[in-house]
């Protein structure tokens, strides 16, 4: 894991990708103060988790991607052979990232956004930021084990970025809209999960609420074990170039 | 005498219906600096990545430091190795010392800034070492690359084309560098299209042509079994070279017109002195008149039906 620890710190992606949610952040603040915090932690979700959604997806993909894109897979794996072990300490240094940046700025986000906004009708609702960050650490997870996963199995940084863009924003969306198999897909489900957790009936994956969060649960982890599951399999079966 | 540090036995691998190693049979034995040649295509990276668990060989064994892909100690055998691999794949938006860095943590270094400062240093990029590895030349990468490679103290150092892009005083540096890495305890496999730089640096060296061993052995046993080495170098004058070709021929001996009054003589000759009656009989007068030297180009040449010199 220290390798991939130091790549996050040498390589300038996850850099300007922190810069950015930055920037999301304090142009969140200054909406707050502006015009308030807004219905239901509004600015919150807007400046905060949304970003770490798209963050966490690409963060998902270029931890993968980096080595195809820099094609330097056969330099780590000439290091170091074990490629299920590559995968897992990827995943693991990924996800923990993730949550530490997504439990840090929703907890600074809920004090400070809740400073700048005081004044205003609304103010941040304690409860509900504790609970929706909890849903949005969730499904940061999710996001960035599916970006990671598609980028394994296409073996290409944009092939990778592109095909977990489409995912989430078009396959998904269109295989939810078939009656009742429509309930089983990852943006469904995970949602429904979401709901379940934050209260809210808006999750980063739409509206939701129609599995029971335990099967909800079953159905995303299935999700994750199949894409996960396919892109480690090509990774250990691929001869590297 | 000790193992192999590298033994194929029988290796076949096949891309579809392209066979690119067909019953590769090699070893390097420790302590060696061994080439490998062949002409482009010929499958010596393929063989190389089958060594090094990046590839999977269709059949045949492949061993590395006395393990097998897929062997327990295999990751092992595969941390004592350093690698070059089609050339030197760097994070090129790292500095090089932060390359350097995320490899020494790959193969489990601990502590190694100061190994690494000594490594750039040897390979002359100290003064880039906090530049990023995109704005470096191509003979810059491969300096890094090598560094790369040497990491950790390896037993076994695996070079595929170490010298591409270096300028001519690079090329003497790297060759000079790699001839001593024996006496480190650091044997070596380096496959270059040099083929005079393989003749300068290696002890031994392997040769392949469409995935099928051609010839291993020392050097001179590669110099020795094709008979180069075995002619003369003849110089006469432009106007008689025809008439000097034909008096050679007549005797029985091959001749190879070079041009300009040059001709390499082979067959059955006792001494210089023989050339010299057979044209003097014919009335040339020789200009010159050596022992043609050995040579692996020529070698190289023969054995693989001169398909190409540039062996990739």
């Amino acid at each position: 894991m220290r390798t991939e620890f130091l790549k996050v710190r040498s390589l300038p992606t996850p850099l300007w990708t922190g810069l950015a949610l930055l920037l999301c952040f304090v142009g969140g603040l200054a909406a707050s103060v502006i015009w308030g915090v807004g219905e239901d932690n509004a600015s919150l979700e807007v400046a905060v988790n949304f970003p770490l959604w798209i963050a966490s997806m690409v963060l998902g993909v270029w931890i993968a991607g980096v080595e195809f894109g820099q094609n330097t897979m056969r330099r780590v794996l000439a290091a170091d052979p074990r490629r299920i072990h590559l995968i897992f300490s990827k995943l693991a240094v990924v996800l923990l990232i993730i949550v530490a940046a997504t439990v840090a700025l929703d907890l600074v986000g809920a004090l400070l956004y809740g400073l700048a906004g005081s004044g205003h009708t609304y103010s941040i609702d304690s409860e509900l930021a504790l609970r929706s960050g909890a849903a949005t650490v969730l499904s940061n997870l999710i996001a960035a084990a599916v970006g990671m996963s598609l980028t394994l199995l296409t073996r290409s940084m944009a092939g990778g970025l592109t095909i977990t863009l489409v995912f989430f924003f078009v396959l998904d969306s269109v295989l939810s809209l078939i009656p009742k198999v429509g309930h089983y897909t990852l943006g469904a489900a995970s949602g429904d999960l979401t709901v379940a957790i934050s209260g809210s009936t808006n999750g980063n994956f739409g509206e939701a609420a129609n599995l029971h969060p335990a099967t909800a649960a079953l159905v995303t982890v299935a999700w994750i074990v199949l894409l996960f599951g396919a892109g480690a399999y090509r990774t250990l079966q691929t001869d590297v170039k | 005498m000790s193992a192999p540090l590298i033994q194929l036995e029988g290796i076949t691998k096949r891309f579809g219906s392209i066979t690119a190693l067909d019953g590769l049979t090699l070893e390097v034995p420790e302590g060696t600096v061994c080439g490998l040649l062949g002409p482009n295509g010929s499958g010596k990276t393929t063989a190389i990545r089958i060594l090094l668990g990046l590839s999977r060989a269709t059949s045949g064994d492949a061993t590395l430091l006395g393990s097998e892909p897929g062997d327990r100690d295999f990751p092992t055998a595969v941390r004592q190795t350093g690698s070059l691999i089609e050339g030197p794949a760097l994070y090129g938006r790292a500095t090089a010392r932060q390359n350097m860095e995320i490899q020494a943590a790959a193969r489990g270094i601990d502590n190694a800034q100061s190994e690494i400062a000594e490594l750039l240093s040897l390979v002359k990029i100290s003064e880039r070492a906090d530049s990023k590895a995109r704005t470096f030349s191509l003979g810059m990468k491969q300096r890094l690359g090598l560094a790369i490679a040497l990491l950790g103290g390896p037993r076994l150092v695996i070079l595929d084309e170490p010298t591409n892009g270096l300028d001519p005083s690079g090329i003497v540096e790297i060759r000079e560098l790699i001839k001593e890495l024996p006496n480190r305890g650091v044997t070596v496999l380096v496959s270059s299209h040099l083929l005079s730089e393989v003749q300068l640096m290696c002890d031994r060296a392997t040769i392949i042509n469409k995935g099928k061993l051609i010839a291993n052995g020392t050097m001179d046993e590669i110099l020795a079994s094709s008979g180069a080495g075995d002619g003369w170098k003849v110089y006469v004058r432009i106007s008689q070279a025809e008439a000097s070709i034909k008096s050679l021929e007549e005797r029985g001996l091959q001749v190879i017109d070079n041009g300009q009054g040059s001709l390499i003589v082979r067959g059955s000759i006792e001494d210089d002195s023989e050339i010299t009656r057979i044209l003097a009989e014919s009335g040339i007068w020789l200009r010159g008149l050596m022992r043609e030297t050995p040579n692996l180009e020529r070698v190289f040449m023969s054995l693989t039906g001169g398909e190409s010199g540039d062996a990739d």
